[in-house]
Parts: structure tokens; C-alpha cells; sequence
């Protein structure tokens, strides 16, 4: 494995303890990350937390299932490894397995980025935004979506079996 | 379901955002369905589960039998 590789694997393992650990807040769509609350700058395993690198502001209220919604991305200079990644974890249990991978940018400003993801689970969603950068700082942030029904852009929809109930 | 956005189905976590109604005789009901989705047999016959995602509809038909007179594909080999 080279060093980026393994740079990359280390970064996946920390994005996806942040999902698993942030305590969500879904009052209202906000965001904001539990690393933001600190802005210093803090090493683990030879990456570099650098939440300040990055913000991300997401839409107000809730959002439709299925349908893009746009994130507005602002980040610091500095010369990435990679791409401007996201991922879609359900804190409801399942996760969704699309969704994620690296950011769909449909506008760019300079340093802002407008990314459009596609909300894949309905209800409490987190969407985590991170890139790395080439002096190994690892810069995320989670924005908190809450996703409800929505018939638009609907192909098809099937009641079926369901998920098996609890075994007892 | 499926959107056109996105690559795959979705099996939806809970259903709490489908409204769920069961077409079936009020005064003697066959089944009931709980807030979660699950199906409660209550007699023998048949219902349909309509499920209203938005204003888009899907309706599943649903057979209750005796332990007796159920397919053979249904019954319990042990209990």
C-alpha cells in the first residue's frame, strides 16, 4: 500500500467514527460538527484534525428524499489529496449504501464549492463533507438533513415484505 | 422505491412517512397494522394494505388462514 493509500484508509476510519460518535441535533437542519467546536488544530495516528479548513452550510429545514440538494463549501487554500469527499449515514440504523463517494460539484467560486448530493434514507440523515490535504490535515464537517417523502422525481414505489421483525 | 436520481432502490428504514390504510369489512376486521408496519393477523380472510407514499399508491393484497388451512408452504413443521 502506498502512502496515500494509507493515508486514505486512516481518513476513512476517522470519518466514519465521526458519523458513528457525533451527537446529532435535528432540531432544525444546522451545520455544524463536533469537531468545529475547536478550532485548534489536533493530530491523531499522523493525520492533522483541521476542522477550521473547511464550513459547509446546508439548507434550512427539512429535504426530499431522492431529490438533489445543494451544499455550499467553503475551503481553506491548500493543495488537496484526492477529491472533496462526502458520505450519508442514517443515525436511524441503516445506513445508505449510495449516495456517497466523491462530491458532485455543479458550481464553483474559487474556494466555494456548490455540491449537490442526493438524500438516500428517509428521516435523520448526517452528511459528512471531508477532504485531505498534501500536508495530511484531514478537514470534515456534518451537516444535519432531515429527509422526508417526496413523490417528485419518483419512478416507483412498492409496498413489500418488509425487513424481518426481531427473532425471539 | 426508486428515484431517478439515484443509482438504486431504496428499502425505506421505518415506515413511519408511508400512511398506511387496510381496504377490508371495519365491523370485523381480518388484520391490523401498527404504527411500524407490522401486519397482526386477527381472523381468517382477506385485506389489502394501501400504502400512500406522498400521493403515490401501492396496495398489497393480504391472506390470513387457520393454522389448519394454511398452504402447506406456510405451516409450521414444529412448534
Amino acid at each position: 500500500m502506498d502512502r496515500s493509500a494509507a493515508l486514505f484508509v486512516s481518513v476513512l476510519t476517522l470519518a466514519s467514527s465521526a458519523c458513528l460518535t457525533s451527537a446529532p441535533s435535528y432540531a432544525a437542519t444546522e451545520s455544524l460538527s463536533a469537531a468545529n467546536s475547536s478550532s485548534a488544530e489536533t493530530q491523531q495516528d499522523g493525520i492533522t484534525e483541521a476542522p477550521q479548513r473547511i464550513s459547509v452550510k446546508g439548507p434550512e429545514g427539512d429535504v426530499p428524499l431522492g431529490n438533489p440538494v445543494e451544499l455550499t463549501v467553503t475551503l481553506a487554500p491548500g493543495e488537496l489529496l484526492g477529491e472533496l469527499e462526502v458520505v450519508q449515514s442514517s443515525t436511524a440504523g441503516f445506513s445508505p449504501s449510495q449516495g456517497g463517494g466523491p462530491a458532485r460539484i455543479v458550481r464553483e467560486d474559487g474556494l466555494t464549492k456548490t455540491i449537490q448530493i442526493v438524500p438516500a434514507q428517509i428521516g435523520p440523515l448526517d452528511v459528512l463533507i471531508f477532504a485531505v490535504y498534501a500536508d495530511r490535515a484531514f478537514a470534515r464537517q456534518i451537516v444535519h438533513l432531515n429527509v422526508v417523502a417526496c413523490a417528485k422525481g419518483l419512478k416507483r414505489f412498492y409496498l413489500n415484505q418488509g425487513f424481518p421483525g426481531p427473532r425471539r | 422505491m426508486e428515484y431517478k436520481d439515484l443509482k438504486y432502490p431504496i428499502y425505506l428504514n421505518d415506515s413511519s412517512q408511508i400512511k398506511l390504510s387496510v381496504q377490508q369489512d371495519e365491523a370485523n376486521p381480518v388484520i391490523r397494522v401498527d404504527k411500524n408496519g407490522m401486519v397482526h393477523a386477527l381472523r381468517k380472510g382477506k385485506a389489502v394494505i394501501v400504502g400512500d407514499f406522498d400521493g403515490v399508491i401501492d396496495r398489497i393484497a393480504v391472506s390470513v388462514y387457520t393454522k389448519e388451512g394454511a398452504p402447506a408452504g406456510y405451516r409450521r413443521v414444529h412448534d
